[in-house]
């Protein structure tokens, strides 16, 4: 293609026309995301959201400025000795209750203390340790609301009330849903009979509308929960979504889904899942996907069993070493199990069935 | 810290390059000041990255290094025709490249924080002696321009290996117009491109396998995985040996080419002529060489063989599976040279199955650090070793696999084909690379920037 030079060897009109046409369409795409951003709106958001974090890291990549954090990293959280955090707790209680009945603290047991209002029972101090600032507000946030006995509590475990042992058959009609461990369930656990539908970065955001991966139809939740009929509903997300929002937005949204499934699926029995831990380095590191994070997250997600048709189960105590942290030697990513121990995972969920009388 | 991060496209190349034209132009092509501002920049980069790692110091080894060579070259070059110095004249050598050599050994074997580029400064330096010993160049005077050359940043860190002779000329005078800078800048972008749009995504497959579990994958999926890797760890080196050029002709060097599509090789003689061509050379010209090559019989020239690759092997670095690569290549390597060859060079596409083969093979060595590890993924390859480390498998996950990477895997396979690979890089004559650049620099950036606060790059659970 002839056309005329400039001056200085070589580079032609067109060239410079052709590539600042180019240029302004990328411009374009990036500036129309971020207009998408602003206004807002649900199917906006993936596009935008993409766009943003790139054009948000670019911006860090270039000023290197801290974005503060959604909550704010206090003395408290940097405490470590039982009696600091015990401390701090004692005063967040005492300034929200806002009033003088909280006025000491009982003994209770070998690590534990209540206070004297009654609201709270026992807390133990060693788990008040691995709570960080906003889990400690969102257990006394509980309490105050007036919630059951049986859920106010600091790491609520469900009364394993009714789990027995049941057999592969259990699974007929099970849905497991979740992010990419489930898929990890769904790929390599053993259980052949059930549906999953796992899609790796499925948040709870996201569950409902995603088109999964581990369906040969790709359908979406939300489709296969209102075509087929389930017994047994298996969820586990909550890693994807650690870095955004805080413990209460991400409960909430796991409620109003839970009610939707719950409409959609009137007999099953859900079991809501503790997220699965990140090992001892990456919980060191700094990343913001650590444990703490996931414990308070956990924590809320079992106030939300009842007992009666949603049961709460965590799986982490079998892979977990003596930090609470994903046993380093059965990951190597610090975030996905090795294959080969899905096998473990089958079995307790063999060992946790619900037959409801 | 490397060429493809933001602070370097955006931040440091921007203002060094405009800083270091304007010196140019000042000085009328003489480089002088141009060289003084180069040896600024390259420091300052490497110290950036240094302190980053936590070892601000190691830059100090560069500097110390640098003078050493410099003062023991001036020496040796002094001493060049004084007939009764000639064995202070050996020693003065012997002391430089003992001294250089020591100060890697120590940091590669001892240390857990190399710092950035020694492997290859070193052996630069040492290139350089040995070149002024052997009397084919004469000894720089300027400390400046020796800076200037050792410590330029297109090729410190994992750059080119050069030669002294190919920089002289244009560390005295050098020159840059507008048409040269497009070129390189377009080479810039395309070696860009290649590491972070190819490589780092080819690569994400052999990740996804270790995630998963050497034990527990199919065959399929392991032979899927050698290759991804093998295409992974070319594009990767290739591309930023690309970016190594693509600078250095910005600023007014020829940086020696470093890649000739070597997958296209029939013999693994011919791969290790066409891959990290540098290298490969000074391993010939120090040790081979001297060492007699090939000319003092078949014996001999098999322990030169061997002592080369057991170099080799050792400086790519300390654990076990590096010599294991070095020596299945060496036997390779030494059967070609004894018989293979004639019969390899008389089939075109055979030896072509042959050298993937065995290079793929080869390069699964060279991935795995741990032997434990390395031999279950060998087992997995090559499934009638009934050793018994399968664990869980999933029969049919290659398919699974084939759906994600199997386009650009293609796309790079098809990238190593010579024809191909040297039509791109000429392609930069034409109109259309220009806005073809604008698009691949747009998507690298856009690339990079959405794997940076990410601890796992792209990566979703």
């Amino acid at each position: 293609m002839e056309s005329k030079k400039i001056k200085n060897n070589g580079i032609s009109i067109s060239e410079i026309i052709l590539s600042a046409m180019v240029l302004l369409v990328c411009l374009a795409i990036f500036g129309y995301s971020i207009f998408l951003k602003m206004i807002g709106g649900e199917e906006n958001v993936k596009f935008s959201e993409l766009m943003a974090d790139a054009t948000n890291n670019i911006h860090e990549g270039i000023y290197p400025w801290n974005y503060a954090n959604t909550y704010s990293a206090t003395d408290f959280q940097l405490a470590d000795a039982a009696g600091d955090s015990m401390d701090a707790f004692y005063h967040m209680y005492y300034n929200k209750k806002g009033d003088a009945t909280v006025s000491s603290r009982v003994p209770v047991g070998k690590y534990g203390v209540s206070f004297n209002d009654g609201l709270m029972s026992e807390i133990n101090i060693y788990e008040l340790d691995s709570l960080s600032i906003s889990g400690m507000e969102a257990v006394i946030d509980q309490a105050i609301k007036g919630v059951s006995e049986n859920s106010a509590g600091i790491i609520a475990s469900t009364e394993p009330i009714d789990f027995t042992t049941v057999d592969d058959s259990y699974f007929d009609d099970a849905v497991f849903i979740g992010d990419s461990r489930m898929v990890g369930v769904s790929e390599y656990a053993g259980i052949d009979n059930a549906c999953f539908l796992g899609k790796t970065a499925m948040t709870i955001y996201s569950m409902m509308d995603e088109k999964c991966e581990t369906d040969p139809e790709r359908r979406t939740v939300r489709e296969v929960l209102e075509s087929e009929s389930f017994g047994k509903i298996y969820i586990m997300v909550g890693i994807n979504e650690v870095g955004t929002g805080d413990v209460d937005y991400f409960v909430d949204h796991y409620v109003e889904v839970l009610n939707e499934i719950r409409e959609l699926q009137p007999n099953a029995i859900i079991f809501v899942q503790a997220i699965m831990h990140v090992s001892h380095d990456m919980d060191m590191s700094g990343s913001y996907i650590n444990n703490t994070a996931i414990n308070d997250r956990n924590q809320g997600l079992s106030q939300l069993a009842n007992g009666t048709d949603i049961f709460y189960i965590d799986v982490n105590p079998l892979f977990d070493d003596e930090y609470g942290a994903l046993v380093k030697a059965y990951t190597w990513d610090d975030v996905h199990l090795y294959a080969t121990h899905y096998t473990t995972w089958h079995e307790f969920y063999l060992q946790h069935g619900i037959v409801l009388p | 810290m490397s060429f493809s991060t933001l602070e370097f496209i955006i931040v440091f190349l921007p203002v060094f390059l405009v800083i270091y034209y304007t010196l140019l132009k000042l000085n009328r092509s003489k480089a002088s000041l141009a060289n003084i501002w180069l040896i600024i920049g390259s420091l300052a980069f490497v110290f950036y990255a240094d302190f980053a790692s936590g070892h601000y110091y190691n830059t100090l080894i560069l500097v110390l290094l640098g003078i050493y060579s410099f003062l023991m070259a001036r020496g040796i070059s002094f001493l060049e025709n004084k007939e009764s110095y000639i064995l202070l004249r050996k020693a003065l050598f012997i002391a430089g490249i003992t001294v250089i050599l020591a100060v890697l050994f120590v940091y590669k074997y001892y240390v857990k924080i190399l710092p950035l580029g020694i492997s290859f400064y070193s052996f630069t330096m040492i290139a350089y002696l040995a070149d002024i010993y052997n009397r084919r160049v004469k000894a720089e005077d300027s400390i400046v321009k020796y800076f200037a050359y050792i410590c330029m940043f297109p090729k410190l860190f994992q750059g080119p290996i050069t030669r002294y002779s190919q920089f002289s000329e244009s560390l005295e005078q050098r020159n840059i117009n507008i048409r040269r800078f497009d070129r390189a800048l377009k080479l810039f972008i395309m070696g860009l491109a290649m590491k972070v749009l190819l490589a780092d995504k080819v690569g994400l497959l052999f990740f996804e396998i270790e995630k998963i579990g050497f034990e527990s994958i199919s065959t399929p999926l392991a032979w899927m995985g050698a290759v991804a890797f093998s295409l992974q760890l070319y594009f990767d080196f290739c591309g930023y040996t690309l970016m190594a050029m693509g600078l250095g002709n910005m600023l007014g060097f020829r940086i020696p080419v470093n890649f000739d599509s070597p997958y296209a090789s029939r013999s693994v003689s011919e791969f290790y002529r066409r891959w990290h061509i540098t290298l490969g050379k000074w391993f010939r010209d120090y040790i081979y060489i001297p060492l007699g090559g090939n000319r003092k019989g078949v014996i001999v020239t098999l322990i030169n063989l061997f002592v080369v690759w057991l170099l080799t092997g050792v400086w790519h670095g300390r654990s076990l599976n590096f010599l294991i690569w070095a020596g299945i290549l060496f036997v390779f390597i030494s059967l070609e040279k004894l018989f293979l060859n004639k019969l390899l060079y008389k089939t075109k596409v055979l030896s072509r199955i042959y050298l993937i083969f065995v290079i793929v093979v080869s390069w699964v060595t060279f991935a795995i650090t741990d032997v434990t590890r390395l031999w279950i993924y060998i087992t997995r390859m090559f499934p009638f070793i009934n050793a018994g480390y399968e664990s869980n498998v999933l029969a049919d996950d290659y398919i699974k696999y084939c759906r994600m990477y199997g386009p650009i895997m293609l796309i790079a396979i098809v990238l190593c084909i010579p024809k191909v690979y040297r039509g791109l890089l000429a392609g930069r004559r034409k109109t259309i690379s220009s806005f073809l650049c604008i698009l691949l620099f747009v998507l690298s950036l856009f690339a990079i920037s959405k794997g940076m606060n990410n601890p796992f790059m792209y990566f979703d659970f």
